[in-house]
């Protein structure tokens, strides 16, 4: 037998399979009650360490060897048998093996963007911008402790050195020139204005997290020692008395604002357009929405969904051969 | 008499006698009685080793590395199972070279499996009786009462097998099944938290809801699925379910039996070799006792079953529902610097539970928290991660939980930074205070409030 058939014969034997299943076991366990966090140190692993990246391509390829070695005898074994066979098998090798190329191969970052912000990916050969956001925000939250904001999904508008444009929302993440985005976060970035003795010196939107109702943020102006909290504030009610709901408008929103100068509080507001201290006064103006885009470049992601999309299907067949064969059984058993 | 130490003795003298039992009939049944000399070999050298490890320096082995190895020995007996399951189903798991059947390694093997089964159990139960004995300030009778213990399970198995003598139930167990036992006796009789925690089942429990919870979101993470509440309600709530803690708890459940299903399956659907026989009576007589050996080895698999689905869910309603949730007690910055004493009226750090601290500055609230972990270091750090909104953390037995994302935090990696841990602060643990800068507290708050830029306002 020539060496090069018994390295196929080894490495298409179950035995090795069930060898390199044992080790990793005993690998995960042992990393899992010393160590604790065993899964992240696992995919860290998988990613940089060579003495996990060598037996786990040794695993996969033995595992794709058994899967031929053994396709013919399975498909003459019965149409059920061999589709849940195919699809279970199919499925976790097309997953495992894209998780592999992934945790290697996969470039990502995220990014914040408003409407009109151009998005720099370091390893695409272009820019992206954001032409429309559509944030999905409810008008009126009047539910402020169920933290349900969104209307619908939200959508933004990227358009690429070509000028073509390209809807991405929260998922599926859309691929654009190889490269997938998709919205990660969002919330609304309230549009300021900061006046000294009256002169305009500062504007801008200041992405804040004051969603759902009820959160508080905070943000500086640069070159000023003043700090500024803000929070939603209902900009009405329904109904009446007790059994009142407030509402949060979120079109034209009403801030509470507290200004702090090192541990002291100079001013406080607790509703409306601006807020004056010290000869300074900081005026709201109509709100733009901010965006977290995370952006990955993964060639491995269609294995990764495909496999998961697969062993969707092969499980429950698998279970209904295993329901199958308990009547089969009872046939020859009888 | 302390009770407690006597239910410690009581539980070993069980597990000796019930292992005794089993591979007692098994080797009957294999014609091997020989080789329960080498157990009781095994049986001595673990308990002379487990009272020597009493003469170790203090804290050489705590009592959660001895918890450690029980684990690891449990993990140990279930993968043989496997093993032995497959090698007896036909795969030959060396290679075509043979089994191990000479006497002198057998023998090996058979107190090399004594010493793994028994020593950690031991070493465990020692160790926590001395800590037992100290509390009680009553050594002569914490062991008095341990060894009656022993005494009494010794005496009503004996007693038992006096009138009945149940040698034939070695035909239940085959290799595979006998691993099987012997993980299973771990299972539920492998605790070392006395009364609090008889069986293993609560620590195998987490450690499986932990890996499905992990396997979850790492796959979610590189598929690109939002884990915040920006899809549709109904999008949302459906990936909830894979973040539940039910979710999580019934494959768990799932993956744990799923070995003794294999059992199972083996034994009942798979086809029987095909009889060998002279005649067709013959053959059909022959069919028929494999039928009933293979139909003998599945039942004590189902009973293990049924243990471990009742087992599970008898811990499992318990560990779903508690989240220990302290309130902050409040603290002040002196000199940019914030102390939080390590033993007050208000509560004591190393008292192993979850304490938590808010700081108000600036308009801000910002909560720290501070948990003993097993080594007795303190690790401190801000009730928030960098992922989630800064809505903190809960306490579920020895693991903390993200109150937003439900994710397990052992409480051993509190203290190491990135993903779903809590952001660590550097401190410094004295005997009487934690003393941490009020800049390093500010700095890493600054993480938790990632979104805004300086670049905000032009």
């Amino acid at each position: 037998m020539s060496a090069f058939r018994k390295i196929y014969n080894v490495l298409s034997s179950k035995t090795l399979l069930l060898w390199l299943g044992g080790a990793w076991l005993l690998y995960y366990i042992s990393s899992a009650i010393w160590m604790k966090e065993a899964f992240a140190s696992f995919i860290a692993n998988l990613g940089g360490n060579i003495l996990i990246q060598i037996p786990f391509v040794i695993f996969l390829l033995s595992g794709w060897l058994n899967f031929i070695r053994v396709f013919g005898d399975r498909f003459r074994s019965g149409k059920i048998s061999f589709a849940s066979w195919l699809l279970i098998s199919c499925g976790a090798l097309l997953y495992l093996s894209g998780l592999f190329l992934s945790v290697n191969t996969r470039q990502a970052g995220s990014f914040l963007a408003g409407e009109g912000d151009v998005i720099t990916v370091p390893w695409a050969d272009e820019d992206f911008q954001a032409s429309r956001v559509r944030p999905g925000l409810k008008e009126r939250l009047d539910m402020p402790d169920s933290g349900i904001f969104l209307d619908y999904e939200p959508r933004i508008t990227l358009t690429d050195v070509s000028q073509k444009s390209h809807d991405v929302g929260a998922y599926p993440p859309s691929k654009i020139n190889g490269t997938y985005f998709h919205i990660l976060n969002l919330g609304i970035a309230p549009g300021i204005k900061f006046y000294e003795k009256g002169m305009l010196v500062s504007e801008g939107y200041m992405p804040l997290r004051l969603l759902p109702a009820g959160n508080s943020d905070t943000f500086v102006i640069e070159g000023y020692p003043y700090k500024f909290v803000a929070a939603l504030m209902p900009s009405g009610h329904r109904g009446e008395g007790q059994s009142a709901v407030p509402l949060f408008s979120l079109k034209s929103p009403n801030y509470a604002t507290r200004v702090y100068k090192g541990e002291n509080v100079i001013a406080e507001s607790a509703g409306g357009a601006e807020i004056r201290f010290d000869g300074f006064t900081l005026r709201y103006s109509e709100p733009d929405y901010w965006i977290l885009l995370e952006a990955s470049k993964d060639p491995a992601m269609p294995l990764m969904k495909y496999g998961i999309f697969i062993l969707a299907f092969g499980i429950p067949l698998y279970m209904l051969r295993l329901f199958l064969s308990l009547f089969s059984f009872r046939d020859r058993a009888t | 008499m302390i009770f407690e130490a006597k239910l410690i003795g009581f539980k070993e003298g069980i597990k000796i006698c019930l292992v005794w039992l089993v591979l007692y009939s098994y080797l009957l049944s294999k014609e091997r009685k020989e080789l329960i000399k080498p157990f009781y070999a095994g049986l001595a050298l673990s308990a002379a080793a487990a009272f020597l490890s009493l003469l170790l320096p203090a804290g050489l082995i705590s009592k959660d590395d001895a918890g450690n190895i029980i684990s690891m020995s449990f993990a140990a007996f279930l993968i043989l199972s496997g093993a032995a399951l497959y090698h007896a189903s036909g795969v030959n798991l060396f290679f075509g070279k043979g089994d191990v059947r000479s006497g002198a390694s057998a023998g090996i093997l058979v107190i090399s499996g004594s010493l793994l089964f028994f020593l950690p159990d031991f070493a465990g139960s020692v160790l926590y009786l001395q800590g037992l004995a100290i509390l009680k300030d009553d050594l002569l009778m914490t062991w008095a009462s341990a060894c009656a213990g022993l005494l009494i399970a010794g005496i009503v198995f004996f007693s038992f097998m006096k009138f009945y003598k149940p040698y034939r139930l070695g035909s239940f167990f085959g290799l595979p099944q006998l691993f099987l036992f012997l993980s299973m006796a771990k299972l539920f009789g492998g605790g070392i938290k006395g009364i609090s925690e008889l069986s293993l089942i609560p620590s195998v429990q987490r450690g499986f809801m932990k890996f499905i919870h992990d396997f979850i979101h790492q796959t979610f993470v590189l598929l690109l699925v939002p884990d915040h509440p920006i899809l549709k309600k109904t999008a949302w709530d459906f990936i909830g379910i894979f973040f539940g803690a039910g979710f999580a708890s019934a494959v768990s459940l799932l993956l744990l039996l799923s070995l003794p299903a294999l059992f199972i399956r083996h034994s009942l659907f798979y086809p029987l070799p095909e009889p060998q026989g002279d005649t067709n009576a013959s053959r059909r007589r022959i069919w028929a006792l494999m039928l009933s050996d293979r139909r003998k080895k599945a039942l004590p698999v189902m009973v293990f079953m049924v243990f471990i689905v009742a087992a599970w869910f008898s811990y499992g309603g318990e560990a779903v529902s508690k989240i220990y949730k302290p309130q902050p007690r409040p603290l002040a910055a002196d000199g940019g610097i914030v102390r939080i004493p390590v033993k007050d009226p208000a509560g004591d750090i190393m008292d192993g539970r979850l304490h938590k601290f808010s700081l108000f500055h600036e308009g801000e609230v910002i909560r720290i928290m501070a948990v003993r972990r097993s080594d007795d270091s303190v690790s401190v750090c801000l009730d928030a991660c960098e992922i989630c909104p800064p809505d903190g953390y809960g306490q579920r037995d020895d693991h903390l939980v993200c109150v937003y994302c439900g994710t397990p935090i052992a409480v051993d990696s509190v203290g190491e930074p990135g993903g779903c841990n809590p952001i660590p602060l550097s401190a410094d643990v004295g005997e009487r205070f934690i003393t941490i800068e009020m800049s390093e507290i500010l700095k890493k708050w600054s993480f938790v409030n990632s979104v805004k830029t300086s670049e905000g306002v032009k």
